[in-house]
């Protein structure tokens, strides 16, 4: 009898642990897509994180890209079955390692994205979406390099390569709402203090004070802000001429960045001329 | 009677004195005294001082000074901010991975 539940418990333990194990892996299969990684590791993945995550893996793909180079002069040296074989597995190896690094930069990049404040929810949210559907197809394309043939192996490649100038186009788009996320950020700082030195001023002129000039040189520090808000404007029109057709993508990328420079510029300019503002309402004239 | 060699003495003195005389006028310039017309040129390139401002009433209004701690803020993160990231360009990845030999 004693023998018998012995073995119940038993039976049931083994059990109980088969359904934990199964239900853990159907929790982390689905997981593996991008939304779960950010949730899981909310407190403690950053974009700094994500960034040391991508550099480690590229680093990785570099070192296979070099021993596939190594692995196809030797194939192309002897054009023996061993050297043939060495040399697929250095390929099949740089696939993997190629579409991890790119999994990683999206990841990457897509945290950045979420740090970043002052992006209008709409052009957020479709960055977001456009980058998820590509984090959710690498891990598919990644598992599929395990298992597939050697022929089919350079069929997914093409894949892969072919979804790439797509991928780029939302990758610019994304660097763009950072860059114009961290100016509207900067933008809307300086007009709420704008509001407030208008309330001041507002005040001063109840009191009897005489506020023209400071008057005057408000409405120069407004200008500068819509100087800069039109040099953005320009920046913005500029990256939406990269299209997955376009060959120059990162040299147009690296076009705007003057034009950013000169949104900041009178974003500082304006800043400046508040401060004197300040200064002048703190002394007698 | 000869005069002459009297005479050299005396001639010798008056010249030394003399060459003492330019000397110590010439230390004398070297050490202090400028011309006349440095001085005049220094007077007029003097910038008189700006009189000290009187501060206002609202020099110590919290208001103000939250404002001015704000912008100062502002324009230091202005300066700072990052407006290229320039790490987060895409990798260069090798899209044409063959075994051919041209690729």
């Amino acid at each position: 009898m004693q023998a018998k539940n012995r073995v119940m418990k038993r039976f049931l333990s083994i059990i109980s642990f088969s359904v934990l194990f199964s239900i853990a892996i159907l929790l982390y299969l689905p997981c593996r897509q991008a939304g779960c990684y950010i949730a899981i590791f909310a407190q403690d993945f950053n974009s700094a994180r994500a960034y040391q995550d991508y550099l480690y893996n590229y680093n990785l793909y570099r070192n296979s890209h070099n021993q596939y180079l190594a692995a196809k002069s030797e194939y192309q040296t002897y054009h023996t079955l061993t050297s043939q074989e060495r040399a697929i597995k250095a390929i099949r190896f740089v696939f993997k390692n190629r579409a991890e690094a790119w999994r990683t930069y999206l990841l990457a990049l897509r945290t950045k994205l979420t740090e970043t404040t002052g992006i209008i929810n709409y052009s957020q949210n479709i960055a977001y979406l456009k980058l998820d559907l590509e984090l959710q197809w690498l891990p598919h394309h990644q598992d599929s390099l395990n298992s597939v043939s050697n022929e089919e192996l350079f069929k997914l490649s093409e894949e892969f390569a072919q979804r790439q100038p797509k991928t780029e186009v939302v990758v610019y788009q994304a660097l763009g709402l950072i860059l114009s996320g961290k100016e509207n950020s900067l933008r809307e700082r300086i007009l709420k203090e704008i509001e407030k030195i208008e309330t001041k001023l507002k005040e001063m002129k109840s009191e009897g004070e005489e506020i023209g000039m400071l008057e005057d040189w408000l409405s120069q520090a407004k200008k500068k802000i819509s100087l800069s808000t039109e040099k953005q404007i320009e920046a913005e029109n500029k990256l939406k001429t990269i299209n997955e057709e376009k060959t120059d993508k990162k040299e147009i990328y690296l076009q705007v960045h003057p034009l950013y420079a000169q949104t900041n510029q009178n974003l500082q300019e304006a800043t400046s001329f508040l401060l004197e503002i300040i200064e002048e309402i703190k002394y007698e004239p | 009677m000869n005069h002459k060699p009297l005479l050299a003495k005396i001639l010798m003195t008056f010249l030394i004195i003399f060459v003492l005389l330019v000397g110590v006028n010439a230390l004398f310039d070297f050490t202090g005294k400028k011309p006349a017309t440095t001085q005049e040129m220094e007077k007029q390139s003097e910038i008189p001082p700006s009189p000290a401002r009187v501060s206002s009433r609202w020099a110590s209004d919290s208001a103000v000074l939250a404002i001015e701690e704000n912008l100062k803020n502002l324009k230091e993160e202005s300066q700072k901010t990052d407006l290229k990231e320039l790490p987060l360009l895409p990798p260069i990845l090798d899209l044409k991975i063959t075994l051919e030999e041209k690729e």
